[in-house]
């Protein structure tokens, strides 16, 4: 033990002896320069170290920054993984073809827009430059074609979260070729994209994106039967799925949602006429079916389980099917301030309860006991 | 074999500078002795730093000094004085006060920084510098324990300002408000060349709140400003040609319509 603290602290010593050495030939050669090897300017910090400070600032100075020297340009252009277009009200277009190509290692782009600029030119240079991008954001595109989907489909195969909401020209023949090129998506909207979201664009995203977690079908009312429950079947690890507004699904949908996508924790049903008492039981016998076979399993998941559910306008349902509902999902609560049970324009389903109404129910019941 | 054990004792010298009018200098000792409950003999060990390594870290200290001044203007001169005879003071309580607390805890680390000052810093102020862990970590624990852990690329004034950072954030940290109000106060204290050393220093020893601290400082201090003041503010030299800085600016014109107009020169 005592030669080996002794050969240590030896090493320690020579090594420091030798770092002197080197500051004092520093010294003597640049009478300026006190700390050879030591950072002495700006210019020379780290480039992880600017990306740190430069990713704290908006895009906007980015771009300021890389006008800087041509070590900051090379550094940023290489480092900058997300970039943000929303806030240009003019020219994102022109912005997109000149910027895009400097950033090749884009993970992260947002070109939400309130006034429709992209056009297909811009995502075809998106998809020829940036073949890491896994969140894309184009809502409110308007004006873009399926050239556009068929362009991302080739270049950005690694997309895991797509926004196309609001993006009324795409046609589902488009949709289902991405569908079968981008297998890692998890979050797909599709809100508004009537065109697009159709039973041949969902058996496909069923068949090929098997890993999806979230879907939002708000207002496309070209959805049926066929494809949600090809969608239920393909992709067992749905989390959110919103058919608000998707008139024409009856509780087949429903019923294959709530067999074959156990980690189904969001649901909206909002305007769905067609959804009965049948759906509703369905949904509360899933919960059931579960944790049998949790149990069977060796470990039932308490985390799973409806939290959100929107059945506004659903007017053909009981209340005894709904507070079926209720009874078997806990987090799904009717009390003020904690809505998670959303039935707006049901006027006869008033008297259904959640958990906490029945607690305070039994409260309120025992009070008259001591009084005797 | 029976484990030797042996009493260390360390100078810390503190080397006054002239061009602080009001500064003090200190000499302080550390008296640190290793408890054995099976030590036959104890042998010692007296590190003290020898006359020509005194001298050469007094040059290095007016060179040091004389690199500042060519920086600061003569007038900022005086207030940073003021600025650093507190920040003195401050670290001589702080010291007394780590004296103290040494006394009660046991756990302690020594660090050696690139102008040989040694600091004795508690474990878990060690711990917050990612890259001393590691260190601690892959040496075996009865030879950590007196071996001084060298620090090429870190100089003493911007460990003793990490040190002191790690105090203030754990006692600050029991509001938000206080944590906040802190840090604003510790970045308004630091100029623009100490903001640059103690950044690289903490990205060195990955400390990584202070690093996020300093971090968001620099990027609100160069939001919404021109090119120039970027390039001035880090002290970047501009080698874009006349062309490509034209060009430079024609491709991006959008970029350079809400700047600052107080920053343009």
């Amino acid at each position: 033990m005592v030669g080996k603290d002794n050969l240590r602290a030896e090493d320690l010593n020579l090594c420091f002896k030798k770092l002197m050495m080197v500051a004092g030939s520093g010294n003597s050669e640049k009478g300026v320069n006190l700390k050879v090897g030591v950072i002495t300017e700006w210019k020379d910090i780290p480039v992880e170290l600017l990306m740190q400070i430069l990713s704290l600032v908006d895009d906007q100075t980015v771009i300021i920054a890389s006008g800087v020297c041509r070590g900051w340009r090379d550094a940023i252009y290489f480092g900058l993984a997300r970039l943000s277009l929303s806030w240009c009200s003019k020219n994102m277009n022109n912005l997109v073809l000149s910027l895009v190509p400097k950033f090749a290692k884009l993970q992260t782009l947002i070109l939400r827009q309130d006034k429709p600029q992209l056009e297909d030119n811009a995502v075809e240079t998106i998809a020829k430059c940036c073949h890491e991008l896994q969140i894309l954001d184009l809502s409110k595109s308007f004006k873009l074609t399926d050239r556009s989907l068929y362009e991302l489909a080739l270049g950005c195969r690694d997309l895991t979260k797509l926004n196309i909401s609001g993006c009324s020209a795409f046609s589902d023949n488009a949709l289902a070729y991405l569908a079968s090129f981008c297998r890692k998506l998890k979050v797909l909207n599709l809100c508004g994209c009537v065109r697009a979201a159709s039973d041949t664009a969902l058996q496909a995203i069923g068949q090929y994106c098997n890993q999806l977690q979230s879907l939002n079908l708000g207002w496309c009312d070209n959805v049926g039967d066929v494809g949600v429950t090809t969608l239920a079947y393909g992709c067992p690890d749905l989390r959110i799925v919103d058919l608000c507004g998707c008139v024409r699904i009856t509780d087949d949908s429903v019923i294959a949602l709530a067999t074959r996508c156990p980690h189904l924790r969001s649901l909206g049903l909002y305007y769905c006429k067609n959804i009965t008492d049948r759906a509703m039981y369905s949904l509360a016998h899933s919960k059931v079916n579960n944790r049998m076979w949790g149990t069977v399993k060796g470990g039932g998941n308490d985390e799973d389980g409806l939290r959100t559910l929107n059945i506004s306008q659903c007017t053909a349902l009981t209340p005894s099917a709904v507070q079926a509902v209720c009874d078997s999902f806990p987090s799904l609560h009717t009390c003020s301030g904690r809505h998670s049970l959303i039935m707006s324009g049901c006027l006869n389903l008033t008297s259904v309860h959640c958990a906490c109404a029945v607690h305070a129910h039994r409260a309120f019941t025992t009070f008259p006991y001591p009084a005797h | 074999m029976a484990k030797e054990s042996g009493s260390s004792k360390i100078e810390m010298l503190e080397i006054s500078n002239e061009a602080m009018a009001e500064a003090q200098s200190s000499k302080i000792e550390m008296l640190e002795i290793n408890n054995e409950a099976m030590a036959e003999a104890q042998s010692s060990k007296t590190v003290t730093m020898k006359p020509a390594e005194a001298e050469e870290s007094k040059t290095e200290t007016q060179k040091i000094t004389d690199e500042e001044s060519k920086n600061v203007p003569i007038a900022a001169t005086e207030e940073e004085s003021k600025k650093l005879s507190i920040t003195k003071v401050e670290e001589s309580k702080n010291a007394a006060t780590a004296t103290t607390e040494g006394e009660k805890e046991e756990a302690k680390v020594s660090l050696k920084t690139l102008d040989g000052v040694t600091f004795e810093v508690e474990a878990w102020i060690a711990k917050e510098m990612e890259t001393v862990q590691a260190y601690i970590d892959d040496t075996s624990a009865d030879t950590s324990a007196a071996i001084a852990i060298p620090l090429h690329n870190v100089a003493g004034r911007e460990l003793a300002r990490m040190v002191e950072y790690c105090k203030e954030h754990r006692r600050a940290s029991v509001s938000a408000g206080n944590l906040k109000e802190f840090e604003e106060r510790f970045a308004a204290a630091l100029n623009l060349y100490e903001m640059k050393d103690l950044i690289i220093a903490a990205n060195y020893l990955n400390t990584k709140k202070l690093l996020e601290s300093l971090s968001r400082c620099i990027a609100k201090a160069i939001k919404n400003k021109s090119v120039e003041f970027v390039r001035d503010y880090f002290g970047v030299t501009n080698d874009y040609t006349t062309e490509e800085e034209a060009q430079y600016r024609e491709t991006n014109a959008w970029a350079f319509r809400n700047v600052d107009e107080d920053s343009r020169n």
